[in-house]
């Protein structure tokens, strides 16, 4: 029999595929061996151990210096000291003697204690038949073994308490005995400490494996092994370095720990690849490639879902404009209010004439600069028949044509004296001078007709539904004499050079295709477009629209990116196609990076409940009652802030009961008068009746209070002379207050006018303030000085004198 | 044999060349691809052109100019002149921060020390207050930031004596 087939017939073809097979496998280990990711760890191991060196070689050194030197010999010799005494101690038994000591007594107290709880026990037992006794004689039977028993109580107690005191005597002297070497040894430990770690720091530099290191973050259902190459990355650096040995600076690793939150969540790539192109997902098919290192704040606000975003003002700021610019009324994202931010054109045939009409179709920013609403380059066709719709649109009670009566005399002289003196200024501008909050009126009567603002003047919610405008309770002569003044001096003089509306025939279907088609229904509410959906592409999760998606159309210079799209698609929007809608709104460098941020926020995976931030109160303040009713019909809160709710105008008033006395603020609500000197905006005057005023001042005395401020804090007889000048002297020398208040004529006009601060301000809010102003209001521009107890007293004192003893006295009766 | 030879050696022939391909487009792969991504890192060229006319400010100078136009412009003007609406009313006069002089010679750590600690730190309780507390050290950081800009920014014309 013949053996078996030899082991390795190397021969012939056999030989050839073999050992191309062996060379080809060890082609293999080699690529396996040096893959660029071991590469970057070398390096970035060798930073950190050269890092690590550096700052040894800092701590011997500074350990080194004659100081140092002297104080560790100082702290080796307490301790050895310390050790010595104690060895003495502990070899003359004095240590032994005192743990005895210690242990006898804590035994003595444990005897004492549970003496005196038996005995307890004994005296209730006998305390209860005393009490559930019937009669008298019987109770009587009982009350010697009562007192007996209650006498012993007494005495137990005491010993017991005797007896506490002695063992917390023992263990002190314990602690004084052995505390001596454990302090010194902190002492030393404490100024090696810096060594010590560096050490440590080394060792482990030194030590470090090369190896995949990986983040497994299982909230978010992801792993990231991006810290293979980029090793520096989960660690706090000091300093930028170059990708990607780079780090991240700042606190950043240390509010998000690498394990909660991993790398891709914000950065995007494929987290599991360890080889380069498929790990920064800049591959086909992988939906979240590696975001620019720019728009990285977007992916902040994902989770940081306020007002502002710690560190990335342009998100913020993207997430206020896209709100401002209205761009929710034609493109929905999931989340974000669709509240209408133009104007009700319902009535609008009624209130414009059609030569500002066109005018306004044509550009908007003719007639106002600083408008939203964006141009959206319509021909001449268009805009005729849009204006034949819009001008078909008149409520049933509103009158057709220009009512032009004849002006009462006088009446253009006391228009003017209202005008004034209702502050329309507070919220309108005059050609470009005052507030923005409404229309600049300096042109208004060559824009509305005079019938409509006789209307709208006296009840403006039910003329423009939805508007921000209060009811100023204006009768009809005094809206008549109103009308009268814009008709003849906010007008725009040369509007007899305004060009004439486009003359081809309209068609009013066809204005309502183009309504349908451009989507004006998003921004103004216009009837019967009520419910219609909106025009442009929804937007929620865009930040991982796909780059295949996105339609270049006919633009070959456009990288082939989101962010180039999207950015292209900003500064022209109808740049990619002759067929698309969106209008221009002409943004600036600064607005569309901002907007380019906030779009990168707009994930479609939101991230889950436990990650966000800042969210909004699940029920937002309203306010009730007749307040509520008075608050809705002045439009307050279009100004001021109630406990989170509302506009930013006007100072917030969740506090403003504890803020300002009542007799003050009932003044002010009646003849509001100006407290801040350099503001353009001041509070109008509602002309309210005096029930009015009780109900506003009664609920923001009862409700908006803060409990933290006190009532009174200076007893009348502490305002001496003597306070009150160190309170002045503090005002003016050491403060310089005068730098932003005002005081009489002098002073600064970035705070508030303190002249008359004891009328209007109460005592425990100027103390409060001056003690600790960020509680009360966070974002004041006053730099919270957080004065001490006695200083604060001391310049309330002198807030509440100023005009004399006389009006102080008044105003605290 | 001599048949299923041939049909081997080719056969062997093209499992060879298919394997040493790909391992080679592998490897070269590897390496564009990684200088590609690093070039990408940069702003594509349009971009690049486009944010070269009117620079954005960085995140931390736009933060600084948030803080700057809430809280220092009423003393120190629009753009750190040194004409703000307030400075009429001071005992001391601001400096006009945009000044490239003025902060060339500090390091932007003193800088931040001078605004956390304002003008009581030095003696000069009517100068700038002590912002470290309301602004926090970040807020102070960013502004530094916003100052360094405008010093860079300033036109030539600006620069007061």
């Amino acid at each position: 029999m013949s053996v078996g087939p030899p082991l390795f017939p190397l021969r012939g073809w056999t030989a050839v595929t073999a050992t191309a097979l062996a060379v080809l496998f060890g082609l293999l280990l080699v690529r396996e061996a040096g893959p660029e990711w071991r590469r970057h760890q070398r390096r970035a191991i060798e930073a950190r151990r050269q890092l690590a060196e550096r700052t040894v070689a800092d701590a011997e050194r500074s350990l080194a210096r004659p100081e140092m030197r002297r104080r560790l010999v100082e702290a080796e010799r307490r301790l050895e000291d310390a050790r010595r005494a104690e060895h003495v101690r502990q070899k003359s038994g004095e240590i032994d003697r005192a743990q005895q000591r210690l242990a006898g007594a804590d035994r003595q107290f444990a005897d004492a204690r549970d003496a005196l709880q038996r005995t307890r026990a004994q005296y209730q037992a006998v305390e209860r038949s005393f009490l559930l006794a019937k009669r008298v004689d019987e109770r009587e039977r009982w009350r010697p073994e009562l007192d007996r028993l209650r006498a012993e109580v007494d005495r137990l107690a005491v010993d017991r308490d005797r007896k506490t005191a002695a063992r917390d005597e023992a263990d002190r002297l314990v602690q004084a005995l052995t505390a001596d070497v454990a302090s010194a040894q902190q002492a030393l430990a404490a100024l090696q400490d810096p060594l010590v770690r560096a050490r440590g720091e080394l060792t482990a530099a030194t030590e470090q494996p090369t190896r995949v290191e990986q983040i497994l973050v299982d909230p978010l259902n992801r792993v990231d092994r991006c810290p293979t190459c980029h090793l520096a990355s989960t660690r706090q650096a000091t300093e930028m370095n170059p990708a990607p040995l780079a780090g991240h600076v700042g606190r950043y690793v240390v509010d998000h720990p690498p394990d909660r939150f991993g790398c891709t969540i914000c950065h995007g790539g494929q987290g599991r690849a360890t080889r380069l192109p498929p790990a920064h997902g800049r591959i086909a098919y992988w939906r979240e490639p590696l975001l620019d290192r720019e728009l990285i704040g977007g992916r902040c606000a994902v989770c940081h879902v306020g007002a502002t975003v710690p560190g990335e003002p342009y998100a913020a700021r993207g997430r206020r404009l896209f709100q401002e610019f209205g761009c929710q009324g034609c493109h929905e994202v999931e989340g974000v209010s669709t509240a209408r931010i133009g104007p009700s054109l319902a009535g609008i045939g009624a209130k414009v004439g059609p030569t500002w009409l066109a005018m306004w179709l044509r550009d908007p920013k003719t007639y106002l600069p600083n408008t939203r609403m964006p141009n959206f380059r319509l021909s001449s066709q268009e805009i005729a028949d849009l204006s034949a719709l819009l001008l078909s649109l008149r409520r049933g009670d509103a009158p057709a044509r220009d009512a032009r009566t004849s002006v009462a005399p006088g009446a253009v002289k006391r228009g003017e004296t209202l005008f004034k003196a209702s502050r329309c200024i507070s919220c309108h501008a005059i050609n470009g001078r005052g507030a923005t909050l409404g229309p600049d009126l300096g042109r208004v009567a060559s824009k509305i007709r005079e019938a409509w603002l006789f209307e709208f003047l006296q009840d403006p919610p039910r003329v423009l539904p939805g508007t921000r405008m209060p009811r100023y309770r204006f009768s009809g002569a005094e809206a008549a004499d109103l009308v009268a003044y814009l008709s003849q001096e906010l007008r725009d003089f040369d509007e007899g050079m305004w060009p004439p509306p486009p003359a081809a025939p309209d068609n009013v279907d066809e204005g309502r295709r183009l309504v349908r088609k451009y989507g004006c229904f998003g921004c103004h509410e216009i009837p019967t477009f009520e419910q219609v959906g909106k025009v442009g592409a929804e937007l929620t999760g865009y930040a991982d629209k796909e780059v295949e998606r996105l339609d270049f159309g006919l633009r070959q210079d456009v990288p082939r990116t989101w962010r180039a799209w999207t950015d292209t698609k900003l500064r022209d929007p109808r740049g990619f196609r002759d067929t698309l809608k969106m209008p221009d709104f002409q943004f600036t460098e600064r607005d569309r990076f901002s907007l380019l941020t906030y779009l990168a926020s707009l994930r479609e995976d939101k991230p889950p409940t436990e990650y966000l931030r800042d969210l909004p109160p699940v029920i937002p303040y309203r306010p009730e009652g007749r307040f509520g009713k008075l608050v809705g019909e002045l439009n307050c809160l279009v100004c001021h802030t109630i406990r989170g709710q509302g506009g930013s105008l006007a100072p917030d008033l969740s506090r403003e009961g504890s803020r300002v006395r009542n007799d003050w603020l009932r003044r002010f609500l009646d003849q509001p008068n100006t407290i801040r000197l350099f503001l353009e905006e001041r509070m109008p005057r509602f002309r309210l009746s005096r029930d009015e005023v009780d109900v506003l001042a009664t609920y923001i005395e009862d409700v908006l209070v803060d409990p933290k401020v006190p009532a009174i804090v200076l007893a009348p007889r502490e305002i001496t002379a003597d306070l009150v000048k160190k309170g002045r002297d503090l005002y003016y020398q050491t403060y310089a207050c005068d730098s932003c208040h005002q005081i009489g004529t002098s002073g600064g006009a970035i705070g508030p006018d303190l002249t008359l601060a004891a009328e209007r301000l109460t005592e425990g809010w100027i103390y409060t303030w001056l003690r600790d102003s960020r509680s009360l209001e966070p974002e004041a521009r006053e730099p919270a000085y957080e004065l001490p107890d006695q200083e604060a007293r001391a310049i309330t004192a002198f807030l509440l004198t100023l005009k004399g003893q006389a009006l102080y006295r008044a105003a605290r009766d | 044999m001599k048949r299923l030879g041939t049909l081997g050696v080719i056969l062997l022939g093209v499992l060879l060349t298919v394997l040493a391909v790909s391992l080679a487009r592998a490897r070269l792969g590897n390496r564009t691809s990684a200088s590609e991504a690093r070039t990408a890192h940069a702003v594509a060229p349009s971009d690049a052109a486009a944010n070269a006319s009117t620079p954005l400010l960085s995140r931390e100078e736009e933060s600084g100019r948030l803080v700057y136009e809430r809280y220092c412009i009423y003393c120190h003007g629009e753009g750190g002149d040194g004409f703000g609406i307030n400075a009429s009313n001071l005992r001391l006069e601001p400096p006009a921060l945009a000044d490239p002089r003025r902060l060339a010679n500090e390091i932007d750590q003193h800088v931040a020390d001078r605004i956390a600690g304002g003008g009581m730190a030095r003696g000069l309780p009517a100068g700038c207050p002590p912002w470290s507390r309301r602004l926090g050290a970040g807020n102070v950081q960013a502004v530094v930031a916003y100052l360094r800009w405008l010093a860079r920014t300033a036109p030539a014309s600006s620069r007061l004596p």
